[in-house]
């Protein structure tokens, strides 16, 4: 601001010490200024003078009602909390960070869930076997094996063709067993079609079956 | 322009009726029951959940923001709605209110916020205007004590420095109208804009000389 206009200024508003009135007077020689002054002071009074738009009579009323209610109710605070929308504001830096987080996380999940899982089906899957049989003219077939203590009366194979082939399937965990059958419950016989043999201590083979852990799920003796 | 001019004295004579004086005396009555210590003792109520106690606040300064919102905006069409969000906002916020300064400067630079907010987006899509000129008070009748030309005249002139105000960039006419029509001093409207008290002089004054020139030109000044 001119020093004309920082006088004129202090005079609009009434705030001219004496001295300083007397320098303005001095500035008012001036055609221009004394020009500026007047039409200065014109609008200053156009704008004081002007009249206020005045609110309608239920302004106040309608500001209450827009009101929430203040009272402490903390069930509706957590749901405000929960649910109130929130500006979030980014930058590179926190990008990262998240992003390493989120990668933790999945690889911590990966390894957890790759061990978990597979220990409990460990546990739970059987494997279904079908041991059988041929064994022309015979009454009875009985199967006797590690999975059962070796009782001879327990699992009965039945001739499902009526021609002398016995047949049952078990469900088995994985493992290595042993087992024989037994024909009309005196005969001892070795299976001659198993996967594999060991000694029996008496002068017979036992055949063995090997349960794989789920790959296989089912099997034909 | 006649159109604005009968609009225009509605309002003057409204405000003449629901107020029992003019705008300017109201404002000036609500400025001096203004008491910092008062206010604080209100606050502290709505704080505490009586929500009645906020309507002192209101009715004390409801003039003053309705008239600086319209005033800001150039119409009355969307003051009300603007001014009472305002004080909703105000009031939301009152936790934030440290008593620095008026409650008024608080509500005013809310106020204004607003009002920038409105001014923006006219600006991007300006045919919106168009719904805040239709003007519904058109019958109203003018003050006893004026006569319909005198009534015409005033209003005519009004709505020429409303039309001269709109044509300032908003950082003037935020300091004009503060000064000049509500009445703040310097300091206050330092606070309010959130600047010196000097630079508010000088908003006030380079405005000033703005809108001098422009009424200068419309032969509103002779």
């Amino acid at each position: 601001m001119t020093r004309f206009e920082e006088l004129l200024e202090g005079k609009v508003a009434g705030e001219l010490s004496p001295d300083e009135n007397q320098e303005f007077s001095a500035l008012l020689v001036v055609a221009e200024n004394r020009r500026a002054f007047a039409t200065h002071q014109q609008t200053v009074a156009l704008l004081a003078g002007v009249e206020r738009y005045v609110p309608s009579s239920s302004f106040t009323e309608e500001v209450l009602a827009r009101l929430p209610d203040r009272r402490s109710r903390p069930l509706r605070n957590v749901w405000d909390l929960l649910w109130a929308t929130r500006v979030m504001r980014w930058n590179v830096a926190t990008a990262l960070a998240l992003s390493l987080v989120l990668v933790v996380t999945a690889l911590t999940w990966k390894a957890l869930s790759g061990r978990t899982p597979v220990g409990s089906e460990r546990h739970s899957i059987v494997t279904l076997f079908r041991f059988s049989l041929d064994a022309p003219g015979a009454q009875q077939v009985s199967l006797a094996g590690d999975f059962n203590g070796w009782r001879t009366d327990e699992i009965l194979l039945a001739d499902v063709t009526g021609r002398g082939h016995f047949a049952v399937t078990l469900s088995l965990k994985p493992g290595r067993y042993a087992y024989m059958f037994v024909v009309d419950g005196a005969t001892w016989m070795t299976d001659p079609r198993a996967e594999a043999y060991r000694d029996d201590g008496f002068g017979n083979k036992n055949a063995l079956v090997n349960v794989e852990v789920p790959t296989v799920a089912d099997g034909d003796t | 322009m006649v159109v604005e001019a009968l609009r225009c004295n509605s309002m003057a004579s409204r405000a003449s009726k629901e107020q029992g004086s003019t705008g300017c005396q109201v404002l000036i009555d609500a400025r001096r029951e203004s008491d910092p210590v008062d206010e604080r003792a209100i606050i502290a109520r709505c704080l505490a959940g009586e929500r009645r106690a906020y309507s002192v606040l209101v009715e004390r300064y409801k003039v003053l923001v309705h008239d600086l919102v319209s005033r800001m905006l150039g119409d009355t069409s969307d003051a009300e709605d603007i001014a009472q969000d305002a004080f909703v906002k105000a009031y939301l916020s009152l936790r934030d209110f440290r008593g620095e300064s008026r409650f008024s400067t608080w509500v005013c630079r809310i106020a204004l916020n607003r009002c920038k907010d409105v001014l923006r987006k006219r600006r991007r899509a300006p045919w919106t205007r168009l719904r805040h000129e239709e003007g519904p008070d058109v019958a109203e009748v003018p003050d006893d004590q004026e006569t319909v030309v005198d009534s015409l005249e005033r209003c005519e002139r009004e709505a020429r420095l409303q039309r001269a105000l709109a044509r300032l960039p908003v950082k003037y006419r935020e300091a004009v109208v503060l000064r000049h029509i509500e009445g703040m001093d310097f300091h206050e409207i330092g606070r309010v804009l959130a600047i010196a008290a000097g630079a508010a002089k000088v908003r006030a004054f380079r405005g000033r000389e703005m809108l001098r020139r422009i009424l200068e030109r419309d032969g509103a000044l002779r």
